[in-house]
């Protein structure tokens, strides 16, 4: 076991070196800099700013450099945009943001996709089966900007129940959370009625109701318990997308994460901060599927350790 | 199962009087606080360093410099409660206010200008906006790093009351300048002990109507009145300034009476408040042009640069953007000194037919394959979509378009312009010099690669001329050459803005340079 979590550190190290060298490299070569503005630079001015930031020596020696300081500082670098904030502190703020987003979505994820899978599967083929899933499949096919705009058409501007968007406070998480968790409930809640009826199927669950187990006790000891292994599959990089948060949800809500550092920071051609992010968010993504295969191993004994 | 959904009406009755129950909690707005949204965090709130709107938008209501715009955007005593212009219109002495404090109750003095303006002028700095100074006696020399002696930069404070400035040239437009942020006054023991912390709420130290109390970073910062302020104290007790990033956002907070006022107005909201007693449109001193790059073929001929020009009927733009922009031949904006409506190509179908056809393009046959770019914003391909009807209905040539990211778009543009391009340009202070100095031979936001030296001596000639009426002359004869007979750019309008304010908001001035100044604002709860 041990030996298998290491050797699963060290690939997932191996994988974010050369995702760190890809994504360096690669927006280098991408027209145009973080200094490029309908008002142009003299060529001093410039010049000053190109020294600051290290743009001015050669691509091999500013890929060292930031490799140096990630590897011995964890130092992301400065950031072009925001001359007074390191990478580091603009991450530090806004990661703990989409972390409490993420996890709330997350929460309302499972909490709403199992049972209602679970539901779905039991009663199959009757009226609730397909209201459950008409219900599933809209959800994954209504995009957030809509089922957001929905949402906020309803609870703040007719009931005037929730804040419209922001981030202050208990009832201001209430709507993004559910918009960002109602995708991956849906997604969720169709894997596990799939997997619930090839499990009840199954010779187990027959001979469990032969020998007179309850119908609770059928489904939560043994339907629920071997038809969750897909879904645990998916939960790895479903969380670490859903923590690193949505960009859409993010922007329509006015919520202070991290997501946007995504798509901001290449408009920007913010070099540092694009790659902080990517960072993160595949620290995130690969930590979350050792987690799940090693999570794996304690839920289902029949899987070989390799 | 009847039994489970029985427990899920019941959770789902608890949730929503529970949600009723945590709205409750807060309260309805509160007295003299303005709240308005922002659309970034500032990237920084160092005065040397900001470029951007939202942090001027911040950094003008904590800050103040020598002199401050009145309601016709003229310079007026701040700070600076007069000043002397020597003769040759190249020395300028400041004499200030002694009654000016910072917020930590130090004495404001001529050094802390002396000290900000060579910070801004530092390389190490490496200030975008250093390029404001260089009229000032050997500051370009110290930003390039010729001398590493900044006592050669020609700002000095005489003693604690009296800053002078020299300056390499005589500008007729100086006194906009020190109207600028980045030519506030600065601490300079507060900057060098925090370095780039500084700006952060703990340290910084400011002199103006507000001062920064919080900062959560992307998500809301909060001013406070400045208790210490020289001036006439605001009467807003409290400042809000709300990060949201989406339009739509913004206006689903006004709404829903989150903030104040909308400042940036889809144009689906902006027709939906247009005849609302809220709304209020307002000229915006930020030119729309099309550029040829007039080394081009079919652009290198002056007849199919006048054609292109003559065929455009300037009143469809703000029938499509629908944000009340001003139809424009001119380059100069209306609101602006110089200003002349009359300059320019006017809308002439016949004129243009003939001629494209003394260009040897009769009818438009033979017109060779042109692409017109621009870049990707919904606005724009607007645009270029109604100029590619145009020119082919009008003059029968097709003009293909193509569309760029922004930084794509501008390194295109800066490298390799293209035959035909959109560009806009915004005052950086209301005065045509701003607007015409783009467009000299040497400037490095000239794509157009037109070069004309009796264009560049009537602009160095204006600049240096203290005669108002002279100057008008001079820009008038200067826009002529660039819009009517060498024809490097085509204005298309001018743009506005848009905003909506509550009722309860009193006493906003609303001016074509969009500065948000606040200090005298207050909330009238009874309306």
């Amino acid at each position: 076991m041990v030996q298998f979590v290491i050797k699963r550190l060290f690939l997932g190290i191996v994988v974010l070196w050369v995702l760190i060298t890809l994504t360096f490299f690669i927006l280098r070569f991408l027209p145009g800099g973080p200094f490029d503005s309908d008002k142009k630079l003299p060529p001093q001015v410039l010049q000053n700013l190109q020294k600051k930031y290290r743009l001015d020596l050669s691509l091999e020696k500013q890929y060292f450099f930031y490799l140096k300081d990630l590897v011995f500082h964890f130092d992301l670098g400065p950031s072009f945009k925001n001359p007074d904030r390191s990478i580091n502190e603009m991450i530090a703020v806004s990661f703990p943001i989409s972390l409490q987003l993420g996890m709330c979505a997350l929460l309302i994820a499972f909490l709403v996709g199992i049972p209602l899978g679970l539901l779905a599967a039991y009663h199959h083929n009757t009226k609730w089966d397909h209201i459950f899933m008409i219900c599933a499949i809209s959800g994954v096919s209504l995009p957030a900007f809509l089922s957001g705009s929905i949402l906020i058409l309803i609870f703040s501007k007719f009931l005037s129940l929730l804040p419209a968007a922001r981030w202050d406070g208990l009832s201001y998480m209430i709507l993004p959370a559910l918009t960002l968790g109602l995708r991956p409930a849906a997604i969720i809640a169709r894997l596990m009625r799939g997997s619930a009826l090839e499990v009840m199927d199954s010779d187990y669950i027959r001979t469990a109701r032969a020998k007179g187990l309850s119908e609770s006790q059928v489904v939560y000891k043994h339907v629920l318990k071997n038809s969750v292994l897909p879904v645990l599959t998916l939960a790895g990089p479903l969380s670490a997308s859903i923590i690193t948060g949505s960009f859409i949800v993010e922007l329509i809500f006015a919520i202070p994460g991290m997501a946007d550092y995504f798509v901001d920071a290449v408009f920007n051609r913010d070099y540092t901060l694009i790659m902080g992010a990517t960072i993160v968010y595949a620290f995130f993504l690969i930590s979350a599927n050792i987690l799940v295969d090693v999570l794996y191993r304690f839920i289902d004994s029949r899987m070989q350790v390799t | 199962m009847k039994k489970i959904f029985r427990v899920a009406f019941v959770v789902f009755i608890i949730s929503f009087v529970f949600l009723i129950f945590i709205n409750k909690d807060k309260k309805p707005t509160q007295q003299n606080i303005f709240r308005f949204s922002i659309t970034s965090d500032p990237p920084t709130l160092d005065w040397s360093k900001a470029t951007d709107h939202v942090s001027i938008d911040l950094i003008e209501n904590i800050m103040e410099g020598l002199v401050q715009y009145d309601e016709k955007l003229q310079p007026i005593p701040a700070i600076a409660q007069s000043w002397d212009v020597s003769k040759d219109g190249k020395k300028y002495i400041f004499y200030l206010r002694k009654d000016v404090t910072w917020t930590d109750g130090v004495a404001l003095t001529a050094h802390d200008f002396e000290y900000a303006w060579k910070r801004l002028l530092n390389p190490e700095t490496a200030a975008e906006y250093a390029y404001f100074l260089f009229d000032v006696e050997g500051a370009e020399d110290f930003n390039l790093g010729n001398t590493k002696d900044p006592n050669t930069v020609g700002v000095r404070a005489l003693n604690d009351s009296t800053l002078e400035v020299k300056l390499r040239a005589p500008a007729s437009y100086f006194l906009h300048i020190p109207a600028f942020m980045v030519t506030y006054p600065m601490r300079k023991d507060v900057v060098e002990k925090h370095e780039d912390h500084w700006t952060h709420p703990e340290n910084i130290i400011t002199c103006g109507p507000f001062k920064l109390k919080e900062w959560q970073h992307k998500n809301k910062i909060t001013l406070v009145k400045n208790e210490k302020y020289y001036d006439v104290q605001p009467k807003l007790e409290e400042i809000h300034a709300l990060v949201v990033k989406n339009d739509q956002t913004a206006v689903d907070l006004y709404e829903t009476g989150k903030i104040d006022i909308l400042r940036k107005m889809p144009p689906l909201t902006i027709e939906q408040y247009k005849d609302h007693p809220q709304y209020i449109n307002h000229p915006f001193l930020r030119g729309y042009y099309y550029g040829f790059n007039i080394e081009k073929k079919p652009f290198n001929d002056v007849r199919v640069r006048k054609a292109f020009a003559h065929a455009i009927d300037h009143k469809v733009f703000p029938e499509i953007l629908k944000g009340g922009q001003i139809p424009v031949t001119s380059w100069v904006p209306p609101g602006m000194l110089g200003y002349e409506p009359d300059v320019g190509l006017g809308f002439n179908v016949e004129l243009a037919q003939n001629l494209l056809k003394e260009a040897g393009y009769p009818d438009g046959k033979g017109f060779p394959k042109t692409i017109a770019f621009f870049d990707s914003r919904d606005d724009n391909k607007e645009i270029a979509e109604k100029l590619q009807q145009i020119w082919k209905e009008n003059l029968n040539v097709h003009i293909d378009i193509e569309n760029q990211e922004w930084k794509v778009y501008l390194k295109q543009l800066h490298v390799d312009p293209p035959p035909l391009f959109r560009l806009g340009w915004g005052a950086d202070f209301p005065d045509p010099d701003n607007f015409l100095r783009l467009f000299t031979s040497n400037s490095g936001n000239n794509n157009t690669r037109w070069k004309s030296s009796s264009f560049d001596q009537l602009i160095f000639k204006a600049a240096s001329e203290m005669n108002i009426q002279k100057r008008l002359e001079l820009y008038k004869k200067a826009q002529k050459i660039l819009l009517e007979e060498d024809v490097a750019i085509m204005p298309l309008f001018v743009e506005s803005l848009n905003y909506v304010v509550k009722p309860h908001v009193k006493g906003l001035w609303v001016n074509s340079m969009e500065r948000l100044i606040l200090k005298k604002i207050w909330i009238d709860q009874k309306s």
